[in-house]
């Protein structure tokens, strides 16, 4: 007796997706509802703010074409200052002194050491670009809050452009505004991603809902499973038989 | 009602009349594949089995063995499915006096012979509760073989092999035995199972017919004429 051989054929395949269209198609429609629903309700909006700086070498007695090599080793410097957590710190309190942040609120924090994840959220919502060969380094913020994503902006071009020698020598008096925070506007919260992993989700659940209950069905339905199932021969294959009335045969 | 209890379906047996439709079409090719499964030595006495009943087994034995006298042989079939006869009604004759008569010696080899259209008819006749005594009769073993002699075919209608093992008994006396298994009630273990209860008894396995295969109306190229025979 032959065992049942392994693998689908195309055939396969298609003809079990064909038998089960329907419930694919709904537990695709289901699934990408539901994300639609989640992204437009759950999931806040999300709003951007941008500023730049420039990056002046000039009272650092650098002229010239030595003035812009030389600025242009301070870009990757500055990148890394902007996210040390020193001078996130400081636009953590210049937040706070603007409102946006409850004062009570930033000292239980720092009571319960749990002020770094008040920065890391501030660092994960800060990204840093400049083009290449570039002085001028643009600053982004994005927040579930315009005001603040423009505050927070604002807050970080106010503080490094007055950053002292105290602080950070080699930055110091380097760093000039050169265009203040933006107006917020809306950028992409996810939501096509969203819609897409729910459409791909629901299309992947119903075809293995398809698949399983086709694979574990134990019926018979062609003559291709015979053959794949016993060690014998088909002899012939006789079409369903059905009266004017539509009654099926024996 | 019959004597395997509750069935799968109530669906109804079917003889086809047409010689040229597709469902004729298909019985000869079972006819072609038959006698191509033993090159060396003829088949001439052949039995039809399926897992379970309902599966058109009997539907398949009727309409070969009416296919193979409108093509002029000498054949004869018997209805040895003694708890369920249905060959009586497929083909239309009278059953009162059948195979179980002659093997209890109540009636003789003439009276129990019928014929519809140059086929000739055994059924089940009387019943029994002792069936399987006629599958180990010598009665019917020297029938077969008497018959052997007087047709070209012999083909028997027989019992479902997983309900009742009267066909795994006729090992010596066929040439051959015939699984029949239907799309979509036949489950794949149900066959598997059948063939191999077949072949552990030393029974020549000729092959499977498929039944209930679904065609899309398109596939209907000729128009056709059956009568339909209720159980």
């Amino acid at each position: 007796m032959n065992q049942e051989k392994d693998g689908l054929t195309l055939i396969d395949i298609w003809r079990i997706i064909k038998k089960n269209i329907l419930i694919i198609i709904i537990s695709t429609v289901i699934a990408t509802a539901a994300a639609i629903v989640y992204a437009f309700v759950m999931v806040s909006p999300k709003y951007q703010a941008n500023g730049s700086v420039l990056i002046d070498t000039s009272s650092k007695k650098e002229t010239g074409t030595d003035s812009i090599i030389a600025g242009l080793r301070y870009v990757p410097t500055l990148n890394d200052y902007l996210y040390e957590e020193k001078f996130l710190t400081e636009v953590a309190d210049d937040l706070t002194n603007k409102g946006f942040y409850d004062t009570d609120y930033i000292a239980k924090l720092k009571e319960n050491n749990r002020f770094p994840t008040l920065l890391n959220s501030l660092k994960s919502n800060l990204s840093i670009s400049n083009t290449e060969n570039s002085l001028i380094v643009k600053i982004y913020f994005s927040s579930t809050e315009g005001e603040f994503a423009q505050a927070a902006v604002q807050s970080i071009i106010n503080k490094i452009t007055t950053i002292s020698a105290d602080e950070y020598e080699l930055l110091s008096g380097v760093i000039k505004e050169a265009s203040s925070a933006s107006g917020y506007y809306s950028v992409n919260n996810g939501r096509t991603t969203y819609i897409l992993i729910g459409f791909a989700g629901g299309l992947f659940i119903g075809l293995a809902i398809a698949f399983i209950k086709e694979l574990t069905n134990n019926d018979i339905h062609s003559s291709n499973d015979v053959e794949k199932i016993v060690d014998a021969k088909v002899l012939g294959v006789i079409p369903d038989f059905e009266n004017k009335k539509g009654e099926k045969d024996e | 009602m019959n004597k395997y209890g509750s069935t799968k379906s109530n669906k109804k047996a079917y003889l086809v009349e047409d010689l040229s439709s597709i469902y004729s079409e298909a019985y000869q090719t079972i006819q072609v594949n038959i006698d191509l499964s033993s090159i060396d030595k003829p088949v001439k006495v052949f039995a039809i089995t399926s897992p379970n009943p309902s599966e058109g087994k009997t539907t398949t034995a009727c309409n070969l063995a009416n296919l193979y006298a409108k093509q002029g042989k000498k054949v004869i079939i018997i209805d040895l499915d003694l708890r369920r006869s249905d060959v009586h009604r497929v083909l239309n004759v009278e059953n009162r006096n059948g195979i179980v008569d002659y093997c209890s010696k109540k009636a003789t080899l003439e009276e129990v012979i019928k014929s519809h259209d140059n086929l000739n008819i055994i059924t089940a006749g009387k019943s029994t509760i002792f069936p399987n005594v006629i599958f180990k009769s010598k009665s019917l073993e020297n029938l077969i073989l008497q018959f052997r002699e007087e047709y070209d075919y012999i083909i028997l209608d027989t019992p479902p092999v997983l309900l009742v093992s009267d066909v795994l008994l006729l090992g010596q006396v066929v040439d051959g035995v015939i699984d029949v298994a239907s799309i979509g009630n036949t489950k794949k273990s149900e066959l598997i199972k059948s063939v191999k209860l077949l072949k552990d008894a030393n029974v020549n396995v000729l092959g499977v017919v498929v039944t209930h295969d679904k065609l899309k109306k398109s596939y209907y190229y000729s128009k056709y004429q059956y009568s339909q025979k209720n159980h």
